[in-house]
């Protein structure tokens, strides 16, 4: 056991640098393999922070205000693992080909796309962008215009403010405490779970192939149409409902924001309860 | 039913419809369907072609896009089938590349255009345009695929499987009820969700590359 593990720790390597960067800057991370952490700190610098076997290099080139980051092994692609701390303001653009990328307390804007390994997002403003193939999406706490995609795995969204645009094929997706004027949620293959508030100006659009469709809010003023082909339809509101074809629409106060809510082939529900 | 004006859609989506005239519009958005539709859709359209960033076009993709699609550069088009080629023209031309080609459509008040509702399902449902535009996002993908490993591979052809289906069934659904608004945009909205995977999936394979 022992001879097998030290030559293996003793083979892995570190990198460690830390340069100054302005305000309002951008830092743009490249990784084939390995996990991503970024957190934020008060300083208007960057410290990299990298594992990865003695033969790699990693390499942070500074200009102006961007920080670009990649590594690379003797012979190509090796995995890398990264602990990134940046200042809140900087904007973040992560490519990650496989593992987690983990991103806690920004206030700027963030781009992640990602192959295969869960994402993982706490603050972010402007525009968040968050994209995977394979792999859970979570982002908590972010506002502005916000976008959320993968195509296998489920999306959970929490305390989300600005104009939501999440899009999965296969997978659910969660959104609580949503106070965004605009929400366009999709899926495929799954429920969709949106609480929160209605804005008076807001339009809501929720809508699933095969899956139930469950909008929860405390109050409600807006006109409402509910679409389903072989679903039912349940409501906590008193409504009285106007049918035409595959479509129901009812007006709740004064029907002021615009709910769609849309199952091929599930249930759609309009419960009463607390936005969070 | 009268229904708006073309020219009264841009001018109501820009904020410069007359108050008058935009009353009278939401007075027929309250009661018609079709229109409310047919607006949230030009939103999405114009909200998502004015999101896109300003990357560099693929200046040799537009033309062979629009000879397939039918869409002219000097004019949008949304019924149901052209909102659909609006759609595929803003997918399969990556980043802002679409928002760099129409750029002077996209800034200059447009000219909204009626749309015609008889051919709706049956463009649709014969889908030269979209059948063009997957054709060539496959050819695309499969000239990248080796980029791809093959777990991923395996995931983007197991999801184009589902929306497959869900296509089917609702080309199933709209031929039992063909008049039914929302299973026709349903249909559409389940082809463009291929188009959109197949479209990051080949992104995906530039980038990897």
């Amino acid at each position: 056991m022992y001879l097998l593990t030290l030559p293996l720790l003793a083979a892995l390597t570190g990198t460690d640098t830390t340069v100054t960067v302005g305000a309002n800057g951008k830092l743009e991370l490249r990784n084939h393999e390995g996990p991503v952490t970024v957190t934020v700190w008060n300083r208007q610098a960057v410290r990299v922070r990298a594992q990865h076997d003695d033969e790699s290099r990693v390499s942070v080139e500074v200009s102006g205000g961007m920080v670009r980051i990649s590594g690379r092994g003797r012979y190509g692609p090796e995995p890398i693992a990264y602990e990134l701390t940046v200042p809140a303001d900087m904007a973040l653009e992560i490519y990650s080909q496989e593992g987690e990328v983990r991103v806690t307390g920004s206030k700027a804007a963030i781009e992640i796309q990602s192959i295969e390994g869960a994402i993982i997002v706490e603050g972010g403003r402007g525009s968040v962008r968050v994209n995977s193939v394979e792999g859970a999406l979570q982002v908590r706490g972010a506002s502005g215009r916000l976008s959320l995609a993968t195509v296998d795995g489920d999306i959970s969204g929490s305390d989300l403010e600005g104009d939501l645009e999440v899009t999965a094929v296969d997978g659910d997706v969660l959104l609580q405490g949503i106070r965004a004027a605009n929400v366009e949620a999709s899926t495929v293959d799954g429920d969709i779970i949106m609480s929160g508030e209605i804005r008076g100006d807001g339009r809501y659009r929720l809508s699933s192939h095969d899956g139930d469709v469950t909008l929860t809010v405390p109050s409600l003023d807006a006109t409402v149409s509910i679409s389903t082909f072989e679903g039912e339809f349940t409501s906590d509101f008193p409504v009285t409902v106007n049918t035409a074809g595959r479509k129901m629409t009812f007006t709740l106060g004064k029907g002021s924001a615009r709910v769609e809510l849309e199952s091929f082939d599930g249930e759609v529900a309009l419960r009463k309860g607390p936005g969070r | 039913m009268t229904h708006p004006q073309s020219e009264h859609w841009s001018d109501y989506i820009d904020g410069e419809l007359p108050l008058a005239e935009a009353r009278e519009l939401e007075t027929h958005l309250e009661v018609c369907g079709e229109c409310r539709r047919l607006l949230n859709e030009l939103r999405g359209v114009v909200a998502r072609a004015g999101a896109l960033e300003d990357r560099p076009p693929r200046a040799d993709l537009w033309p062979r896009v629009s000879a397939q699609i039918g869409v002219s550069r000097r004019r949008f088009v949304f019924s149901m089938p052209e909102l659909l080629a609006a759609g595929i023209a803003l997918m399969l031309i990556s980043g802002g590349g679409v928002a760099f080609l129409l750029r002077d459509e996209i800034g200059a008040p447009v000219a909204w255009i009626r749309p015609e509702p008889e051919p709706v399902v049956r463009t649709v449902a014969t889908g030269g345009g979209y059948d063009a535009a997957i054709g060539q996002l496959q050819r695309e993908l499969a000239k990248g695929r080796g980029s791809l490993d093959s777990s991923t591979t395996r995931v983007i052809e197991e999801k184009l499987a589902l929306i497959d289906q869900a296509i089917l069934d609702a080309e199933r659904a709209v031929a039992a009820d063909p008049g039914s608004e929302y299973l026709r945009a349903h249909l559409t909205r389940s082809r463009l969700t291929k188009l959109d995977l197949l479209r990051r999936a080949t992104e995906l394979t530039r980038t990897i590359s």
